[in-house]
């Protein structure tokens, strides 16, 4: 049912530092890829049975059961602003922020990526606000750009316009 | 460099652990040490504990907790050598020392640094050291040479601390520190410890030593909660497991192997859920031994002396609640303490005990833990709460006067309400009890006061045993299912569309109400709220079925529609991530049986959004009656009645419980017998009566209807039927039984009921009857029956608006025939001793009981006490008064009848006790009427 998200040893502290490589989970959203820090992520699962919570704005898209314990349910489509999309199947990473459980949901899970800070560059501001806010960076890799989300902010935003 | 640090980190949050254990044992200790006087073993706990602190703290470069603990372990020494005895001051000294230890703490875990302390506590940190000075120099004459010469050592390194040079003061405290190690302490048993001489050590080897000594029975280590969390949640989901095994084995039951397995299985989880939940379960005595340091201090510094009586201590409640009850308990206790409890003058002249006593007692009952705050102070003054509430506009003059005394203490809990004249620094710090009630109904806890001007007051708190498991309704709407907490429920009510039954769904403004029971209930749909239903799927009043759940949000009851009722179960609750409380309906999550997650509804959140809050709020103040301030005054009291026109210009209304039946008889049937009118009725003669002619008032009531049909209401009354002439029945309404019997101008009339601007006149039918059968003597009735009418089950009627006073003091027997005696029908009123019993009777007016029941055996005051003075009185000198009781030897019955007891009645004979109540009223309104 569910994939551990492989074992990776790296603290934020070397991620951060600029010789550092550091490690991302991706995953792909209306066919554009993005990346956390494989650190902030606790698991991903595939689609669960959800609950939806009615008032709730459209990104929030439910609460699921992840064994015992309550996970809010984020769609990053619709917290990006995208088109929504058809398919009933999606995949959940879960994410650790501030003491409650927030699962964002993608469209596929892809490989933890390993990228080096030299790759790095800052989000140009050309990319439409609503996405850009809640990117950190973009790292250049050999067949793709990565998006990196700041899960944080994530959850900033979240508490902070509802 | 990373190990080391996640280790020390580990050993420092240990650390910071132990202190704030030991502060508290210290404080215990000290307590107790306050109350009983010094005993050296206290004594030596406590010195053993401070010179922990010490060593610890020094261990880990703290100097400024470490020096603190020294300062305190100085002082201490002469006491516990027996050399002086502990004082007051001594004692003030300590518990301030104490208290900068914890902020200095405090410090250490929120910045990791001592050194991040704010400057203020630096400044106070000398002040607090020239107190301990002070105290030693004041107690100079009593000490030997030898404490001369430790005197000089604690000046020295008060000085030093003065200077603000922390290494050479830590050094100093050290040297001295030993110096005073010089003479082991007296009372710890250290022969094991290896002598070993070396400086660095020896606080170390002592440290484990005492901590061992400490408590040898019971074997702890600390768990952080989290842990204990996520295994609840693992426990749970165990059982979610289980269950669903258990559901799999019920449809495999051939194979017997694995049914064996998973009963073992079930055993097993259950008692590791039990065993689980164990672990979070703290005995509340650990908050509330906070307070005797809370009471000593506010007694101090209010000059008012104050005992504190704690019971119940070892009562256990989730980690969590303790937690949360902790503030609302200290604001309770304060306000007791402030407000409550009179300074020692006033108590004196008041001829009560100069020492207040403040308890605090912890119970079990019924699944939730009771909490009871009771001082005896003042007490809560009626005038003073009202006067503030109407001057803070909380309500209307004219409503103040027409509130009972419950509902005016009820007011203290207010928004916006502090009746301190001068804002203390002990309670009126800005909030209120408010506060105290919000936050204990966060929790699912309820409120309750009891006050007695001059005796003083009682708070009772409800708490649940544990947060996480709430009994729950779960209900569907819009294809969801939701989770609605027991404790708002009130009823369930289904109406059916075919069915024709007085409650239906109607609409008033294009807002759906419900009339129930003579009463407009809001109705809120659930899917509509939770989904802004569009117009046309809004609620529709058509529908064949409607379950509705009706709900309390704090006093303003609502009807939910929802689309089905599913069950209820022990749900437990999971909070929601903290921008999801924003929407307001929902207080939390819940995962099923089935493993789906369900969300459950905030029923205030509820009432705030469909807006019902505020326009009852509203209607509070202007009318009382809209506002029960409990279920059961909602839902009892009211009783249905008939309306009917009797050609006045008034309506009048006969009670419909003592309608047998209505009939229509054409003009040609009735005939005369003598000058009764009568009609041949069921093999029988029916006599008819005529209201407007026994009222003796001016109108025509034989008119006809259109087709020449005279309605007849016929009335049963023992074996005979009665009827009575009407020009119309208008209708059958629900009305409050509160009956204001303030003008009844002439006998038949029993007082008016006003519904909505309406005055309805309510007739005693049953007394005119009974007057009128008199006169049908001649008609050929045995003398007998009339004298004393059967009494049948059909005289509830007339019981309904008769309300007993039940003086008594067991709760057990008080609620016994209040249950009794409402159930017979009657209105029930309850006091709890004579004095109680006698204050609501002064409190109401003439005519509001019609019959006191007492017991005789009370505290405070007893029934024949109580007889005597309600036949001194002059406003309910001819009550009837009965005695209950068990007691029946002759002796005690000459008794009860001299104080003024008009009938003795058996307290455990509950059908023959109704019975004979029945039969005073019946024999009283015969003498009435006679006379």
């Amino acid at each position: 049912m569910r994939e551990e998200s492989s074992g990776s040893v790296v603290t934020r502290s070397e991620a951060k530092s600029t010789q550092q490589r550091s490690q991302f989970s991706t995953f792909i959203v209306a066919n554009r890829l993005y990346g956390i820090e494989v650190t902030r992520v606790q698991e991903v699962v595939r689609s669960m049975v959800m609950t939806p919570i009615p008032l709730a704005p459209e990104y929030v898209r439910g609460l699921i059961n992840l064994r015992g314990q309550v996970a809010t349910a984020i769609g990053l489509r619709q917290l990006f602003g995208l088109e929504n999309s058809s398919a009933e199947e999606f995949v959940n990473v879960v994410c650790k922020v501030d003491g409650s459980l927030i699962s964002l949901q993608v469209d596929e899970i892809g490989d933890v990526i390993e990228v080096s800070q030299a790759d790095y560059e800052q989000t140009p501001s050309t990319i439409p606000e609503e996405i850009r806010r809640f990117m950190t960076g973009i790292y250049k890799i050999s067949d793709a750009l990565l998006s990196t989300i700041d899960v944080e902010y994530i959850s900033k935003f979240l508490n902070h316009k509802l | 460099m990373n190990m080391p640090t996640e280790m020390k980190k580990t050993a420092l949050s240990e650390y910071l652990d132990e202190c704030q254990e030991m502060l508290e044992h210290l404080s215990k200790n000290l307590a107790s040490i306050e109350k009983n006087g010094s005993d050296k073993d206290t004594l030596a706990a406590i010195y053993r504990e401070m010179h922990t602190i010490k060593g610890t703290s020094q261990l880990f470069g703290f100097s400024k907790i470490g020096n603190l603990a020294h300062m305190m372990e100085t002082c201490l020494d002469p006491v516990r050598k027996g050399k002086i005895n502990m004082s007051h001051e001594l004692l003030d000294n300590i518990y301030a020392g104490m208290d900068f230890m914890e902020l200095l703490i405090q410090g250490v875990r929120d910045k990791n640094q001592e050194s991040d302390i704010p400057i203020p506590i630096e400044k106070l940190l000398p002040k607090f050291i020239s107190i301990t000075e002070r105290s030693l120099t004041g107690l100079r004459p009593l000490m030997s040479d030898k404490i001369l010469s430790q005197q000089k050592i604690s000046f020295d390194s008060s000085s030093s601390k003065k200077g603000t040079t922390p290494v050479s003061s830590e050094n100093n405290t050290k040297n001295s520190g030993f110096e005073l190690f010089e003479d082991p302490p007296a009372q710890t048993p250290t022969p094991i410890t290896p002598a070993k001489a070396t400086v660095d050590t020896k606080p170390k080897l002592e440290t484990i030593q005492k901590i061992s000594i400490e408590d040898p029975q019971s074997e702890t280590i600390r768990v952080q909660v989290s842990i204990l969390d996520s295994l609840m949640n693992l426990v749970g989901e165990l059982v979610l497991i289980r269950n669903q095994l258990l559901q799999h084995t019920k449809s495999n039951d051939e194979n017997t192997e694995f049914l064996k397995l998973s009963q073992r299985l079930n055993i097993l989880t259950a008692e590791l859920q039990n065993e689980v939940m164990k672990t979070r379960m703290q005995p509340i005595g650990n908050i509330f031994n906070m307070f005797s340091r809370v009471v000593r201090d506010v007694s101090k510094e209010l000059g008012k002396k104050i005992d504190l009586d704690l019971q119940g201590t070892d009562t256990e409640l989730d980690k969590t609640i303790l937690e949360a009850v902790k503030d609302p308990l200290m604001h309770i206790v304060r306000n007791a303490l402030d407000h409550g409890v009179e300074p020692v003058d006033e108590r004196k002249k008041l001829g009560k005990k100069e020492i207040a006593i403040l308890k605090l007692t912890a119970y079990h009952e019924s699944g939730q833990v009771i909490i009871e705050i009771i001082d005896d102070g003042r007490g809560l003054s009626r005038e003073k709460i009202g006067g503030k509430a109407v001057e803070k506009g909380l309500i209307a003059a004219d409503t103040f006067s027409k509130m009972t005394d419950k509902e005016v203490q009820l007011l203290i809990f207010s928004p916006g309400f502090s009746t301190a004249s001068a804002i203390s620094n002990i309670s009126g710090r800005g909030v209120g009890m408010d506060v105290v009630k919000t936050n204990i109904e966060r929790i699912g806890g309820v409120v309750d006061i009891l006050s007695k001007p001059g005796y003083g007051t009682t708070i009772k708190l409800k708490i649940p045993l544990s947060l996480a498991i709430v009994p729950a309704l779960i209900v569907r709407a819009g294809g969801q299912r939701f989770a609605i907490p027991q404790t708002k429920l009130v009823e369930l009510i289904r109406i059916e569309k075919s069915s024709s039954t007085s409650e239906k769904i109607e609409s008033l403004q294009g807002k759906p109400v419900l009339r129930l029971r003579g009463k407009l209930l809001p109705i809120v749909s659930l899917s509509e709220i939770l989904h802004h239903e569009t117009e046309e799927k809004k609620l529709s009043l058509d529908e064949e079925i409607y379950n509705i759940v009706v709900l309390n949000a704090d006093g303003h009851f609502f009807g939910l529609v929802v689309d089905a009722i599913d069950d209820s179960v022990d749900i437990v609750v999971k909070s929601l991530s903290s921008f999801l409380k924003d929407i307001k309906v929902f207080s939390g999550a819940t995962i099923m049986g089935d493993g789906a997650v369900a969300l459950t509804i905030d029923v205030m959140g509820i009432s705030e959004i469909a807006g019902l809050a505020a326009d009852n709020t509203d209607t509070r103040a202007s009318a009382r009656e809209e506002i029960p301030t409990s279920i059961s005054s909602y839902r009892s009291e009211n009783c249905d009645i008939l309306l009917i026109n009797i050609g006045a210009a008034e309506s009048y209304a006969i009670p419909l419980a003592v309608v047998s039946r209505i009939e229509e008889f054409d003009a040609s049937q009735f005939e005369h017998s003598g000058e009764q009118k009568v009609i041949r009725y069921r093999n029988s003669l029916l006599p008819i009566f005529s209201l407007p002619n026994f009222l003796n008032l001016p109108f025509k009531s034989e008119k006809q209807n259109q087709d020449g049909k005279t309605p007849i209401v016929v009335i049963k009354r023992g074996d005979h039927l009665y009827g009575i002439e009407v020009c119309e029945i208008q209708d059958i309404i629900e009305v409050s039984s509160q009956i204001d019997q303030s003008v009844r101008d002439r006998p038949g009339i029993l007082g008016t009921v006003i519904l909505k601007d309406r005055m309805i006149v309510i007739v005693d039918i049953l007394g005119m009857i009974d007057t009128l059968q008199v006169k049908l003597d001649i008609v050929g009735r045995t003398p007998k029956e009339t004298g004393k009418p059967a009494i049948t089950s059909k005289n509830i009627a007339s019981r309904r608006q008769r309300r007993i006073l039940v003086v008594e003091d067991s709760s057990f027997f008080r609620n016994y025939m209040r249950q009794l005696l409402q159930g017979a029908g009657y209105l029930v009123e309850v006091a709890c001793d004579g004095q109680e019993g006698f204050a609501q009777l002064s409190n109401s007016p003439a005519n509001h009981f019609s019959l006191i029941l007492s017991d005789i055996e009370m505290p405070v005051m007893d029934g024949l006490e109580l007889a005597r003075k309600v036949r001194a009185s002059e406003t309910h000198k001819h009550l009837p008064m009965c005695a209950i009781t068990t007691r029946f030897s002759t002796n005690d019955i000459e008794q009860g009848k001299l104080a003024g007891f008009t009938n003795y009645l058996e307290k455990l004979n509950a059908e023959k006790l109704v019975m004979d109540i029945d039969e005073i009223f019946c024999n009283a309104q015969t003498q009435e009427k006679s006379a």
